[in-house]
């Protein structure tokens, strides 16, 4: 019987069942100083300092009435070696982006990426927060974006509309601060491309996502995260076999937050920012010299 | 030519010498105006509880640090940028407040001094700050 | 989630252009489609990525580098990257074509 599932995605499966499982073990980890009267439910520090995790998002976010202001910068495949300084001097993609927190749990975004001049939309809930008690051990979060392809008219050929250019990336977080040392989150999607201008692309993809925080002082930590794009072949429209042939998303890097920045930068192999992008097209293989370097900068403004 | 650009370098390097100077000399703040409620304002945790001071100070390291320094002296490396003085947690002015009325200066501020209602938004986190502070007494 | 502007599942088709049957010149049907899709800023501009497609350089550039093939037109690398490679989000049929029967026509600097 054909496998389903790559052994990537089993992997994560697996994490996400100990995430699950050592949710009740970890139950006395929070350490909180015992109050006299009985205290209301007191959300958990948030799992990640920022609400940005490379190129996907965390379970974070900011309070109402924040802007985030964020540069993503990725250069070019460190393939070519000295000839291109590891990628610094290779073509490179490059998203600005503004998120607003309306709520404490709601936030939208906007954003614009060089590669297919991609505008994208984006909304993040907290469904549920993890508490300090841990009566709730862990917090869910809905992430959204809406991506618009701004290529010219004439790549999806005379049958052209405006809809061709639509995709849409859907993700459940799922994440849960542990200590304050270690961090865990993990994350299925399901992507959507409305049109493709080959006919050997799936439209639909559902890809499974995690990551993990060490953080070794109070401003700095490292994360290590990858996407792995699924091969399941009964929401396929090939009728052969299908080839997957994106290749997941591996990142690892040093996050340096202090009270109104985030820098990230990190080694990475995707280099088309927008999830939907990364998990439809990303050719680069983080194990045979598809790897680049990536820089993320926010900044935060309270009003 | 020649004399009139050494003129020229020379008046400019003084008015830069002296501005820099000017710069250089901050004013300590005007005396803060309490609301009356901060003043009397009760911790929502013990003093001296073991476990709150980590997250004091890891938050102080995040949100305070680069303005008043790592022992709170004022001599942080964004400090020198203000125009007013940072001030010394570990003076007895400082210390002789009451716990409000240093909650009031730290988590509602005014001026340079951000607000910080945003950024730390639990009260017990907030009232940990202050106890870190106030372990900076000489 | 996935809502907004319907659920669509399109594979988009590119028809054959017809024939050109007229001379193509270089100065006045290649070089606009470089300026138009290839040669800006950051891209093959003047002193960016090569070739530089420039309309000063454009034609030293693409015969320094080997790039046209009279021979045989359709093993060009200009054309082999605008139709099928790398640059090929960046192109279209109609241009594809335009470059390759002017490829055919001799590539000549006209």
């Amino acid at each position: 019987m054909k496998k389903i599932f790559t052994t990537y995605g089993m992997m994560t499966l697996l994490i996400a069942s100990f995430l699950f499982t050592s949710a009740t073990l970890f139950a006395q980890e929070e350490t909180e100083a015992t109050p006299e009267e009985p205290q209301k439910e007191r959300p958990a520090r948030p799992a990640f300092e920022s609400g940005l995790l490379f190129d996907n998002a965390t379970s974070t976010i900011q309070p109402s009435k924040t802007l985030e202001m964020i540069i993503q910068h990725r250069f070019g495949t460190m393939d070519n070696g000295v000839s291109d300084l590891f990628g610094i001097w290779a073509p490179s993609n490059i998203r600005l982006g503004l998120n607003f927190s309306i709520l404490n749990n709601l936030m939208i975004g906007v954003g614009t990426t060089k590669y297919n001049k991609m505008q994208d939309i984006q909304i993040k809930y907290n469904v549920l927060q993890q508490t300090r008690s841990n009566s709730i051990p862990l917090t869910i979060t809905l992430y959204e974006v809406i991506g618009i392809d701004g290529s010219a008219d004439e790549k999806w050929g005379p049958d052209y509309k405006f809809s061709n250019r639509m995709s849409y990336f859907s993700q459940v977080i799922l994440s849960r601060r542990f200590n304050d040392m270690f961090s865990l989150q993990v994350a299925p999607s399901f992507t959507h491309y409305n049109a493709h201008i080959v006919d050997t692309l799936d439209h639909d993809r559902i890809a499974i996502s995690a990551a993990a925080r060490f953080k070794f002082s109070p401003q700095s930590s490292i994360i290590v995260s990858g996407d792995f794009p699924l091969e399941i072949q009964s929401i396929s429209e090939q009728h052969d076999v299908t080839i997957l042939d994106s290749k997941p998303n591996i990142c690892i890097g040093w996050e340096v937050s202090t009270s109104t920045h985030a820098f990230h930068m990190y080694i990475g192999s995707a280099q088309n920012i927008i999830p939907q992008e990364n998990i439809m097209f990303n050719k680069n293989d983080f194990f045979d010299g598809g790897i680049l370097i990536g820089l993320n900068v926010t900044r935060l403004w309270s009003f | 030519m020649k004399k009139s650009i050494k003129q020229l370098v020379l008046l400019s390097s003084v008015i830069a010498f002296t501005v820099t100077m000017m710069s250089m000399t901050q004013k300590p703040g005007e005396p803060w105006n309490i609301p009356a409620k901060y003043k009397t304002m009760k911790s929502t945790i013990k003093a001296g509880d073991a476990s709150i001071n980590a997250e004091g100070k890891e938050l102080y390291n995040k949100h305070c640090k680069a303005c008043h320094g790592a022992k709170g002296l004022g001599d942080g490396p964004k400090a020198a940028s203000m125009k007013t003085s940072t001030g010394d947690f570990s003076s007895k002015a400082f210390q002789a407040q009451t716990d409000g009325e240093i909650y009031y200066q730290s988590i509602v501020g005014r001026g340079e001094m951000p607000n910080f209602e945003k950024k730390i938004l639990d009260e017990n986190d907030r009232w940990a700050v202050v106890y870190y502070m106030r372990n900076m007494k000489k | 989630m996935t809502l907004l502007s319907g659920c669509e599942y399109d594979y988009m088709e590119f028809p054959e252009p017809p024939p050109i049957t007229t001379e193509l010149k270089f100065s006045s049907d290649i070089i606009p489609i470089f300026n138009e899709s290839c040669n800006m800023s950051g891209c093959h501009s003047a002193g960016a990525f090569e070739p530089d497609l420039s309309p000063a350089n454009a034609y030293a550039s693409l015969n320094s580098l080997n790039m046209i093939d009279t021979a045989n037109p359709a093993n060009s690398l200009i054309y082999k990257a605008m139709a099928t490679g790398s640059m090929k989000s960046y192109s279209s049929a109609v241009k594809n074509q335009t470059v390759l029967t002017w490829i055919q026509q001799g590539a000549k600097n006209n």
